[in-house]
């Protein structure tokens, strides 16, 4: 049961408006049944283009390390202890890898396998991520019955691009065909959440109504593809069999309730999703929802995926800079004016290094607010629900001026429930491949026999210092 | 259904190709030659475009419901690459969402949708010629037995517990989510080792949605009902006439609209005071009515190229700066010396260019890959392509020449530079401008790794080259083999490129003869059985 948060707490709405987080449990979704232990939770949040090395990598090592400049947004007495920095993990499997950095890194960033069906550029070697991403493999093991197994929001990912740049998750196989898109629409994403969850009685049973009627209509649609079985090529009937999974995965999650009442919709005062003023309208509506659906138990995983591989943000809106003196004002552009952690930069690479940094700041402190929207909601233990989420912010690329591949700028917010060793620096040394780290999230998720992850000539196993 | 007999000599005649379809009818089932063969025919889904298109065609609904889908992820240049459909939760609820609004609105006009008196004749009589009727336009082809049953019993079931009405509205539903209805599903003939015919209605969904974007109509349907799609010849005729109608534009616009990058246009950033939120929306309405205007008129590639004439209402005529220009949309001759066809409309300059000036590397680029078909080598990884800020003191293309001029840069730039520089005059928001930054523009240059090098003065020299260049032609024909088939092209398709390039210079480079030659072959005609095929 979800009980009050401990603070009534009232989020501003995008809108100015003021919204409750959802409260009490009323009504329980029939498909699901709820433990009395709360289940772990894992978030996903990409952002583009790299970090500043320098200003995101501690000093020391261990436990008491100062919080850099990039990460200052966590250094808080509830977050600190909740922070893991993971230095030194190199991205092998995109080191392997030729071709075009932002496409590599972005397909190899959440799979841990060099990508698939490759072609030529102008822009050198392009391609899809190879298989299975890791939010999509943790979600598929930890799925009750009739539960949404993840919910990917995005903020502005098919702006500027629609193909391989634009996708972080990929379902079981990989290819352009199980790439798994961000919903960019804030309402879209509310209303596929929580549609089914009534505001009264009345509404409930016109709800059953409806959802007895879309269950009559996908067992229809259903059953329109067994028609075809066994009379197309190989490749489309696997195409065909992958959408009906998805119909009768539709057809069972749909059920009236949750356990939750019923949050109000973030309203956006922007209405066009694709301006750069939008951006943190946009990210504040769709984190609020993925908190949301996470504290009513919709769903256990939840990506947030800003802007899309070699991002074109523009950040001037509403991030503090000296945004006249610059040559670029988009991320990508920016991200070149920069240097490499071990060059000295010049004053134009200077003054790019730090709107970088800030840049990342701003998207650190959407994290850390994230972070507290999660601790205002009260678990049946007790705990909160930050206590049993782990939020880990990826990267497709190290740093924007090199592309590199090691130094990925990991972040790992939260314990699960005490199944990460959380708070400090780890220090990997470019000897441990990203697919570990992988490892050690579906372990700390509680995922059986979870040894392996991605192209497993990368894996030596879970990082032990970093696994309860 | 008929069993098909194709002529096969007609296609013989476009191809010049080694042997006959039906030499490898092997029993073993070895490959088929693979030097003849039609080439893969991945199953495709309704692009956005087209699934807006046939709900406003098959129920009147003009919402354009898709336009809220995951976009397509584009390859090989083209929306409609049948690998750019992707699968995700997301996907199928955005179907299922349009489904029940589209149904749900037009029950809303339920005597317009069923065409059928329910007084007189009953409401389950109308019921079932609804299902057999809409049914047929929404798959493509009469439905099975089963499948008609099947809806039939969500009818009966539904109209039992909530009536009629919702009845109709919920058997709707489900055909619009059917994998036949989002699919453009070719059964196979399993027993087949061999290269077989296109069945007739599963022919005239690769006509409608080719020529028309959309499903095929009511004759259409009744044409392959009828044993009139069977032959080459039947194809032919079907396409010309598809492609006289009114709707017959719609391929050669949409084509233009994403080979010139347009739909690129809205997500372009740019200063609002230059360049006004309506503008990409206006360009693209004249670059719609400029290409359907020459399709219609001489519709060769070469005019597409030259023509001095483009499409303006008042609104994007003060925003050109072109005076006496009052009222809505209508055609203006331009001066040829400035202004020669596609390659200098506002929008496709606009796109190929950076916030505050224009691009000659994009505009190169483009040059190379979308008229020439050669796409430029990547740039090294270490490149370092970041632009010097503006110098007022010198115009951008001398800044640019001495950015690429290193030996590690001129290799590329050599030959990518020079054709964008030939587009200066036009500034990053697709306006003609006499100066860049008071300073004297210049466009000359030499044209190399092309049919038709040499020194040119500016474009308008550089167009009338391309427009003679049978190397551009060709290209021209290769972009349109992406854009029919769904797909890029393969080894397997050597004789259907050669015989289409073949074909397309021997009709003088005509755009509405190139798109009736794309039915006439193999890989339109006919379906090689896929490797690992079910069976």
């Amino acid at each position: 049961m979800i009980r009050l948060p401990r603070r009534r707490s009232f989020l501003r709405g995008v809108g100015g408006l003021t919204l409750a987080l959802p409260f009490l449990e009323s009504l329980r979704s029939p498909g699901v049944a709820r433990a009395a232990t709360p289940p772990k939770r894992v978030i996903f949040v990409y952002s583009s283009n790299g970090t500043v090395i320098n200003n995101w990598r501690p000093s020391s090592t261990g436990s008491a390390f100062d919080v850099p400049y990039i990460l200052k947004p966590f250094d808080t007495p509830r977050l600190r202890p909740k922070l893991s920095v993971l230095s030194g993990l190199s991205m092998e499997c995109a080191r392997d890898t030729s071709g075009n950095g932002h496409s590599v890194g972005m397909t190899s960033m959440m799979t841990g396998r060099s990508f698939t069906e490759v072609v030529p550029t102008e822009f050198g070697d392009v391609g899809w991520g190879a298989g299975i991403s890791i939010d999509q493999a943790i979600a598929k093991a930890v799925a009750a019955p009739g539960q949404l197994s993840s919910i990917e929001a995005g903020i502005q990912t098919k702006k500027q691009y629609q193909n391989f740049y634009a996708y972080m998750s990929y379902a079981e196989g990989g290819g352009s065909g199980n790439a798994i898109a961000s919903d960019d629409d804030p309402s879209s994403v509310f209303s596929r959440l929580f549609d089914n969850i009534p505001d009264s009685e009345e509404t409930k049973a016109a709800l059953e109504k409806l959802v007895a009627q879309r269950k009559s209509v996908l067992d229809v649609v259903a059953d329109d593809f067994k028609t075809v079985k066994g009379k197309v090529a190989k490749a489309d009937q696997e195409r065909l069999d992958k959408h009906l999974e998805l119909v009768r995965s539709l057809h069972d999650r749909i059920a009236v309730g949750g356990f939750c009442e019923k949050p109000s919709e973030p309203t956006l005062t922007q209405q066009d999703l694709n301006s750069d003023a939008s951006f943190p309208l946009i990210a504040k509506a769709q984190m609020d929802s993925v908190a949301a659906a996470l504290a009513c138990d919709v769903t256990r995983v939840a990506t947030l995926q800003f802007s899309s591989a070699q991002s074109g943000t523009v950040f001037n809106s509403f991030v503090d800079a000296d945004w006249d003196n610059l040559a670029y004002d988009y991320h990508h552009g920016l991200s070149h004016l920069s240097v490499g952690w071990d060059a000295t930069p010049d004053a134009t690479q200077a003054l790019a290094q730090e709107t970088l940094s800030r840049i990342n700041i701003w998207f650190a402190q959407q994290i850390a607010d994230l972070a507290t929207t999660l601790d205002s909601y009260v678990e049946a233990d007790g705990s909160t629900l930050l206590d049993n989420t782990a939020i880990v912010w990826v990267s497709e690329i190290s740093e924007g001026p090199t592309h590199r591949f090691v130094d990925m700028p990991f972040v790992v917010l939260g314990d699960m429930g005490g199944a990460l060793r959380s708070g400090s620096h780890l220090a990997y040394g470019n000897e441990r491949a990203h697919n570990d780290l992988f490892v050690t999230l579906g372990k700390a998720m509680g995922l059986e026999g979870f040894d392996t992850f991605g192209d497993p000539q990368y894996v030596q196993g879970a990082l032990d210092d970093f696994l309860a | 259904m008929r069993s098909l007999i194709l002529g096969l000599a007609a296609v013989g005649a476009l191809s010049g190709c080694v042997g006959e379809i039906g030499d490898t009818d092997d029993p073993t089932g070895e490959a088929v030659d693979p030097v003849c063969n039609p080439g893969p025919a991945p199953m495709r889904r309704l692009t956005r475009w087209e699934y807006n298109n046939t709900v406003a065609d098959l129920l009147g609904d003009t919402t354009a419901p898709a336009s809220a889908f995951v976009p397509e992820a584009g390859q090989f240049g083209f929306d409609n690459a049948a690998a750019g459909a992707t699968l995700s939760d997301v996907v199928v609820e955005q179907f299922e969402s349009a489904a029940r609004g589209l149904a749900e609105r037009a029950v809303g006009d339920l005597p317009g949708l069923l065409a059928c008196d329910v007084e007189t004749t009953g409401e389950d009589a109308c019921a079932a010629e609804f299902i057999a009727r809409f049914g047929r336009r929404i798959f493509r082809r009469p439905l099975g037995e089963d499948e008609a049953a099947r809806y039939q019993a969500l009818y009966d079931s539904t109209k039992a517990s909530d009536g009629f009405v919702k009845a109709i509205e919920l058997v709707l539903s489900g055909m619009l989510q059917s994998p036949h209805f989002l699919y453009r599903i070719e059964i196979e003939n399993s027993a087949s080792t061999t290269v077989v015919p296109v069945h007739a209605y599963e022919m005239a969904t690769r006509l409608s949605y080719f020529l028309w974007g959309t499903a095929p109509d009511d004759e259409l349907l009744d044409a392959a009902e009828n044993g009139e799609l069977e032959t080459p010849a039947d194809v032919e005729r079907e396409a010309r006439r598809m492609i006289d109608q009114d709707r017959g534009t719609r391929a050669v616009k949409n084509f233009f609209g994403q080979w010139a990058k347009l739909r690129d246009l809205p997500l372009i950033e740019r200063d609002e005071a230059i360049f006004p939120v309506e503008t990409p929306a206006l360009m693209q309405e004249e670059l719609d009515r400029y290409v359907e205007d020459v399709f219609r008129a001489s519709g060769t590639w070469a005019a597409m190229l030259s023509e001095p004439a483009t499409y303006v209402n008042e609104e994007l005529a003060s925003y050109y700066g072109m005076e006496g220009i009052t009222g809505g949309w209508q055609r203006v001759e331009l001066d040829p010396a400035r202004y020669p066809g596609i390659l200098t409309r506002g929008g496709l300059l606009a796109v190929l260019a950076h916030p505050d000036q224009p691009s000659p590397v994009l505009r190169g680029k483009f040059i190379r890959e979308q008229v020439f078909c050669d796409p430029p080598p990547p740039p090294p990884c270490n490149a370092d392509t970041t632009l010097p800020p503006i110098d007022p003191d010198a115009t951008a293309r001398q800044q640019l020449e001495q950015k690429t001029s290193g030996d590690a840069c001129v290799g590329c730039h050599g030959f990518l530079n020079p054709p964008g520089f030939a587009f200066d005059h036009f500034d990053q928001v697709g306006r003609w401008r006499d100066t860049d930054h008071g300073l004297e523009i210049d466009t000359s240059g030499d044209l190399v790794m092309t049919d038709v090098d040499g020194e040119f003065e500016g474009h308008t020299d550089l167009i009338e080259r391309f427009a003679e260049s049978p190397e551009a032609q060709e290209c021209m024909a290769t972009h349109w083999f992406r854009y029919a088939y769904g797909r890029g092209v393969t080894e397997a398709d050597t004789c259907t490129q050669e015989d289409l390039s073949t074909m397309f210079a021997e009709s003088g480079g005509d755009l509405r003869e190139l798109m009736v030659a794309l039915t006439q072959t193999r890989a339109f005609l006919y379906r090689a059985p896929a490797e690992g095929d079910s069976q």
